[in-house]
């Protein structure tokens, strides 16, 4: 069922990036996709119509498992930064043709990947501003309330995280929706780190137009994949090209998904997304959760004997995932981390491509180490983990706050 | 004798399909030729003319939508209204 790194000796705790230990199903299927597909729909033989199979047989799995009543609004896209950027645009061009009659503040969390901030500020010229909204980690209603007050001011849409990729904080997006719905605010929900883990009922929301989410972290499947789903109408295509259908037309056919998957799909990336849906769909978002919030607190424990490391939780872990910030307090986190990986320890350090979030939190400056454990990392990793940081912490001590010789950054 | 139900697109068409064969219908996906599908390349649901009626039905109870239909006669396509 599944592969494990209990024979390279490698803690891999860098799962919020990407997972790399994957079920076994997932590589089985990218291998067979590989021998066996062929370009998804566009010719009328074995080959083409096993990958057409494929295909919507994941878009069908991913419905299910979001709740989605049409496997027509699932949306393959080459990663999440795809999806939010039609996500995005879409959400854009609905507050620009709306002749002034909409806001063109865009609102959005302290805790946004600049997968969401980059494509914002880059139609700053277009009259679009972007509205970080500042609060604490770990502290829901602070942000709740000051996003409400921004609300207040006028805002032509909402985009927000789930779950922040620095600090694992869950952020009430139900009770964002809520709000967006009441004021008729356009919501775009981004789910790349609780996709796989949390559960997600498209169904329920009102205001949400489009949830995007990467295929490679907690739904398991291979680099390339990532998924958006369209519960709203407003579409704008992203990128323009073959569809396999409607091919006299000169425009993106006006209907989904063709209208926004232009190109060869990943199909052997989705084949294996598939089997990685499948995967979470068996065990449970639940108990994948709850698997990786253990992981955690057992680091948390055994760090509280480091005093020299400040670890970014909250109290009764109801609104973290199993993802795990740390500053330290002497030394720079990126030095630790290479002394880490020399040890067989991978993590990720720096800023993680969310100032916001380092912003919100006061990490601005100093980044922070993050731990992300899998379904498939043992407690014997975190204890590890924890070992080797309070050896690297008092060799550190001893030497003065010079760099270990033996593992140096060289090494890696 | 068999019947041709023109679909938007692929996925269309498949989930089509899909929920035929849940019915215990069965339809597979073909390329229509291109002086039926409007558009230029399409896709529709190939159903048996005993099963065809029953077939719309199931279409219409799931709100799924389509094109056109076209009653297949050997090589010859004529449109039908449904």
């Amino acid at each position: 069922m599944m592969c494990t790194d209990s024979r390279s000796g490698l803690i891999y705790l860098d799962n919020a990036a990407t997972t790399l230990v994957k079920p076994r199903g997932v590589r089985k299927a990218v291998d067979e996709a590989i021998r066996r597909c062929g370009s998804a729909g566009r010719s009328g033989h074995w080959a083409s119509d096993r990958a057409a199979e494929v295909v919507f047989g994941c878009r069908a799995l991913a419905a299910e498992l979001f709740h989605v009543g049409s496997p027509e609004r699932i949306v393959f896209t080459f990663n999440a930064t795809h999806a939010l950027n039609i996500a995005i645009n879409s959400v854009i061009n609905g507050i620009l043709t709306a002749n002034g009659s909409r806001s063109k503040r865009v609102l959005i969390s302290g805790y946004e990947h600049n997968s969401v901030l980059r494509p914002l500020f880059a139609r700053k010229d277009e009259g679009i501003e972007t509205v970080p909204v500042f609060s604490p980690p770990f502290e829901p209603e602070v942000f709740l309330h000051k996003l409400e007050n921004e609300m207040e001011r006028g805002a032509g849409a909402v985009v927000c995280t789930h779950v922040s990729n620095v600090f694992g904080y869950i952020i009430p997006i139900e009770r964002v929706d809520e709000m967006c719905a009441r004021r008729g605010i356009p919501l775009v929900v981004d789910a790349s780190q609780s996709a796989g883990c949390i559960g997600i009922d498209s169904g329920s929301f009102r205001a949400a137009k489009f949830i995007c989410m990467s295929g490679h972290k907690g739904l398991m499947g291979p680099q390339g994949t990532g998924i958006l789903i369209c519960l709203g109408d407003e579409v704008l295509p992203f990128m323009f090209g073959g569809t396999g259908s409607d091919s006299r037309k000169p425009l993106m056919p006006d209907y989904l998904p063709e209208r926004l998957e232009a190109g060869t799909l990943n199909v052997h990336g989705i084949a294996g997304l598939a089997e990685g849906i499948r995967f979470v769909m068996k065990l449970g978002e639940e108990r994948i959760l709850e698997h990786e919030r253990a992981f955690i607190r057992r680091v948390i424990r055994g760090l509280e004997i480091l005093p020299k490391v400040r670890v970014f939780q909250c109290e009764r872990l109801f609104c973290q995932t199993g993802v795990l910030s740390l500053s330290l307090r002497e030394g720079s986190c990126e030095e630790t981390a290479a002394e880490l990986a020399a040890r067989g320890i991978c993590v990720r350090v720096g800023l993680h491509c969310s100032p916001l979030a380092h912003k919100s939190a006061g990490t601005l400056n100093t980044g922070t180490l993050r731990i992300s454990p899998s379904v498939f990392s043992r407690f014997r990793h975190a204890d590890r983990f924890v070992d080797e940081l309070g050896r690297i912490l008092r060799e550190k001590a001893e030497t003065g706050g010079q760099r270990s010789k033996k593992y140096s950054c060289r090494q890696i | 004798m068999a019947y041709l139900i023109l679909c938007s697109g692929l996925t269309s068409a498949q989930h089509i399909k899909k929920v035929l064969a849940r019915s215990c219908i069965g339809g597979y996906i073909v390329r229509p030729p291109q002086e039926i599908a409007a558009e230029g390349c399409g896709y529709a649901v190939e159903v048996k003319e005993s099963q065809f009626e029953s077939a719309v039905r199931i279409i219409r109870d799931c709100r799924l939508t389509f094109r056109k239909v076209f009653r297949k006669d050997g090589t010859m396509y004529t449109e039908v209204s449904v």
